[in-house]
């Protein structure tokens, strides 16, 4: 009992290693203010590597989507230069055919909604752009011989056309300077 | 005289004299580098703040409002809340410097004299993140927060810059001097100058693909 006194006795009074307390606890708030910096710094640092790897994936899906719709873009250019050639043939065709049939039957019933009885022929120069530019692009004067120069499999000459007819007489018929028509 | 050579061998209290001594030194070194690190904290978190304010001068976004609920955390309000009104009372406190001496703001910034006279920053200020809540002190930071885009969006460059200039406000007694370049009501404050640059991805664009400009129109009266 008496040597424990005497241990706290000489602990209370002693001085030594006084200024270790204080020393102590500066370096614990030290160290504790570098890990703050530390901590800090890997922080932002994961904040800015997340916030980059998002925008670049965001980035990369938005350039992807834009390529995308330019090809797009691109293969609808090309489907409507050809479905507009493919229209202007039919209709080239189409209003080809009916001026030929017009121009073979010599009649032309209908303009601008009057009827013309005694008229068997109009003159084109008044007619449309369109159906001048078809006259320019028929060029001849036999709209049905062109009809069949431009279409030939619609009417295909027969044998009896291209063979030469045997006679009785024995002498043989004259060959045919031009195609002659069938009907 | 026999007294003072008593007092002169006698070691009693000497440890205590000696602690008296060290003591404030200590402390101040303790303390300065306690402000040193949060000066080095603050000055990460406008690094920050600055690349996020370059990415949204990037998007089209705000880089002021950005920077700012970035520096909200840093924002004390130990003596914001009591005297929050920012005056305009640097050159006049500023370690004994001139007006045209003055360290703050930084020479490196390029942007226009920040407004002093910004008044007081009110709860409705603040900026509500969804999810979150209020954010704390976001109005106070969005009065110390200056961005300045040295390279807009809108430039001709392949990239964007953007500074931006923080008022760090100084709260560890005895130090904050040591690091103040000016002060604001009264509190010393550190001006934190960061600078961000970002690319701008689309303009250096190795992709190869070859973006379709138009379309064209299908003139039907002249053909293709």
């Amino acid at each position: 009992m008496k040597r424990i006194l005497h241990t706290l006795h000489k602990l209370h009074t002693e001085q030594t290693a006084q200024g270790m307390v204080f020393g102590a606890i500066s370096l614990f708030l030290m160290a504790s203010s570098v890990g703050l910096v530390h901590n800090s710094g890997v922080i932002t640092s994961r904040r800015v590597q997340a916030q980059t790897a998002a925008d670049a994936g965001a980035y990369a899906g938005a350039l992807s989507s834009a390529n995308i719709l330019s090809d797009v873009a691109w293969m609808n250019d090309g489907m409507a230069y050809i479905y507009y050639n493919l229209m202007r043939y039919a209709v080239d065709v189409t209003v080809t055919r009916t001026v030929t049939e017009m121009r073979t039957h010599n009649k032309w019933y209908l303009r601008n909604g009057k009827t013309y009885p005694d008229t068997d022929y109009i003159d084109p120069k008044p007619l449309s752009q369109e159906y001048r530019n078809l006259e320019r692009l028929i060029g001849t004067d036999d709209p049905e011989q062109a009809y069949a120069d431009a279409m030939p499999s619609t009417r295909p000459p027969s044998d009896r056309q291209r063979l030469p007819k045997p006679t009785t007489n024995g002498t043989s018929p004259p060959s045919p300077s031009c195609r002659t028509s069938t009907t | 005289m026999s007294k003072l050579a008593e007092l002169h061998s006698s070691t009693r209290a000497q440890a205590l004299a000696e602690w008296a001594v060290v003591f404030p030194v200590q402390l101040f070194i303790t303390l300065g580098v306690i402000q040193l690190a949060l000066v080095l904290v603050a000055r990460n978190v406008v690094s920050y703040s600055a690349h996020m304010a370059a990415r949204a001068e990037l998007v089209g976004a705000d880089p002021h409002k950005a920077a700012a609920m970035i520096c909200s955390p840093i924002t004390w309000s130990a003596y914001g809340e009591r005297d929050v009104r920012i005056e305009p009372d640097f050159g006049l406190t500023v370690k004994g410097q001139k007006e045209k001496d003055l360290l703050f703001p930084r020479p490196e910034w390029q942007g226009p004299m920040p407004d002093r006279n910004t008044g007081v920053p009110s709860s409705s200020d603040d900026t509500v993140l969804p999810g979150w809540g209020t954010l704390d002190h976001s109005a106070l930071a969005l009065l110390k927060t200056h961005t300045y885009a040295t390279s807009p969006r809108d430039s001709q460059n392949d990239y964007v810059e953007v500074q931006v200039l923080y008022e760090f406000e100084l709260i560890i007694p005895a130090v904050n001097w040591v690091f103040s370049t000016h002060r604001i009501a009264g509190h010393p404050h550190l001006g934190l100058l960061r600078t961000a640059r970002l690319p701008k991805q689309w303009v250096n664009d190795d992709s190869g693909v070859e973006p379709h400009d138009y379309i064209k129109t299908v003139d039907t009266r002249s053909g293709p």
